[in-house]
């Protein structure tokens, strides 16, 4: 599905990634770990095609095209979806509106037509349902006023909406209360396929009880420095980063 | 010159569309008078259009301006509102949405005359192209007019460096028991909004198009007439998407 290789990547002239490799399958479930700062949310905002982070070298190959050569807005019809760490308000634009627009722009993307009003409203009923997100969400403005936990959720219901095929949690989990946790990553179960895959930042263990990944990763300054199993995400939830980085340290 | 009487204690709503030329309107509202009035204006590039509104509200009377300035060709207006009587109030709004080489220019004065009278006022343009947008917003408390609260609000968006903004709201008080509050924002299109937008798969142009329509959101808001509010929506959206074409008094909007 994805083939991340030697992946090099700036922020406002600092290189924050500094050479990712990294290769997920169809219907595996990746965790990505790291301290702060260590380029997680970077990695995602370079997969997604974010004008403010530059690529100087490496290459991303999604479901065989060249990830590089496309706009956001065409990975994203390619069934890219990232859940953002800290998702912005747009006041004035409503959630319907919103999603109308993004819902019908994929159609377009694939030459079919619009939904009609009726499949529309039908589908975010049954996506609201998903994540419990009330029905008066829908004619605010898109995370107006929405509060931290509820942002997270929206997020989730978007991505249900447009059934990704490949999704990228960015600490999905903060923010979130113990039951709209369970919510959303139940909610994130019931979406996974043996064709749809996912990379997951968090730095807790309750994720990883709830996702089951397949493979754990450890990105330390802008490279990928540690890789294995659940057991690794539950190992750092114990020690911390500290012994990675020493091992790191000593080859 | 038009003048509108508003008689005491009836409410009435109306729509204007101007045409090129000069046009001066003079409206009384009664004691608890209300009027509703919104206004368009689109007009072809290179028209000119000139406006002198003046008003007396008297007191308890309430009115409501919205005015939409599609395409303002040479636009020139002038505002004077006069709050007369005890608590009245004004509330006026204006969008406007130019390009090429179009330029609007709008004084506005609200005169506080009388104790307890309220008004708000909210201005928001969209400027690209070599458009020039200015707009000076005054509020005058006389002396005696206690109690006084106003709110001056505008907002801008340049969408291209060769666009011309200026938007001043000015506050000129004689009385000491006021609450006037007033701000003005000068900004581009929000790049996170953009790329929020973008990632959920809607393509720039479109992401651009709900942004800008969404910046006049408030303002298409205080049209109290549902449907009066959606044909401005679309034909807004048309203006957006350079479909809209200048027109004189036709019915798409009657
Ligand atoms: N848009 C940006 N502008 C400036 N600096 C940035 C930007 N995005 C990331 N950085 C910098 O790049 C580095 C990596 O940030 P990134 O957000 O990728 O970290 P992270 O691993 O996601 O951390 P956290 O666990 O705190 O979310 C940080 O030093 C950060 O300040
Ligand atoms: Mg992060």
């Amino acid at each position: 599905m994805l083939t991340i290789k030697n992946l090099h990547a700036c922020v406002e002239g600092r290189e924050i990634l500094k050479g990712v490799d990294l290769c997920i399958r169809d219907g595996e479930v990746h965790v990505l770990m790291g301290p702060n700062g260590s380029g997680k949310s970077t990695l995602s905002n370079v997969l997604v095609g974010n004008p403010k982070y530059e690529v100087t070298e490496g290459s991303i190959v999604f479901n065989g095209k060249d990830l590089l050569a496309l706009s956001p807005e065409d990975r994203s019809h390619e069934g890219i979806f990232m859940s953002f760490q800290a998702p912005i308000e747009i006041p004035g634009v409503s959630m319907t509106n919103f999603m109308r627009a993004a819902v019908n722009a994929k159609r377009k993307y694939f030459g079919q037509e619009p939904l009609s009003a009726t499949d529309f409203l039908r589908l975010l009923r049954e996506k609201r349902k998903l994540v419990g997100l009330d029905a008066h969400f829908m004619s605010r403005g898109v995370n107006e006023g929405f509060s931290g936990g509820e942002r997270k959720r929206n997020e989730i219901f978007q991505m249900a909406v447009l059934e990704p095929s490949f999704s990228i949690l960015d600490e999905t989990d903060s923010g979130l209360d113990v039951d709209a946790l369970r919510i959303v990553a139940e909610g994130f179960n019931q979406l996974r396929t043996p064709l749809t895959s996912a990379m997951v930042i968090t730095h807790y263990q309750r994720m990883l009880d709830y996702l089951k990944p397949d493979f754990v990763h450890v990105l330390v300054d802008g490279r990928i420095v540690k890789e294995g199993t659940a057991q690794l995400g539950y190992d750092i939830e114990e020690k911390g980063f500290d012994w990675i980085k020493e091992e790191v340290k000593h080859g | 010159m038009d003048n509108y009487l508003i008689p005491a204690g009836t409410s009435s709503a109306k729509f204007l569309q101007f045409s090129p030329g000069t046009d001066e309107i003079h409206l009384v509202l009664e004691e608890n008078a209300e009027l509703a009035a919104t206004a368009l204006l689109n007009i072809p590039p290179g028209a000119s259009h000139s406006l002198r509104l003046t008003v007396e509200q008297q007191a308890g009377s309430r009115l409501n301006i919205v005015a939409f300035t599609m395409r303002g060709g040479n636009f020139r207006a002038d505002l004077h509102i006069r709050l007369l009587g005890k608590g009245a109030e004004a509330r006026i709004a204006g969008a406007v949405i130019a390009d090429g080489d179009e330029t609007v220019e709008k004084n506005i004065l609200v005169e506080h005359a009388a104790e307890g009278c309220s008004s708000d006022m909210l201005y928001k343009q969209i400027l690209t192209g070599e458009s020039s947008g200015l707009i000076e917003g005054k509020v005058l408390v006389q002396p005696g007019a206690q109690q006084t609260t106003s709110q001056q609000t505008f907002g801008n968006l340049l969408l291209s460096d060769t666009a011309r903004v200026q938007s001043r709201p000015m506050l000129e008080i004689y009385a000491d028991d006021v609450k006037c509050n007033h701000g003005a924002t000068i900004g581009k299109l929000d790049d996170a909004a953009l790329f929020y937008m973008r990632q959920r798969g809607i393509p720039e142009v479109e992401a651009r198009l709900l942004l800008q329509h969404a910046f006049v959101n408030d303002i298409l808001q205080r049209v109290g007439n549902e449907e009066l509010r959606e044909k401005l929506s679309h034909l807004i959206e048309h203006r957006f998407r350079g479909e809209l074409k200048a027109c004189h008094g036709c019915s798409l909007c009657q």
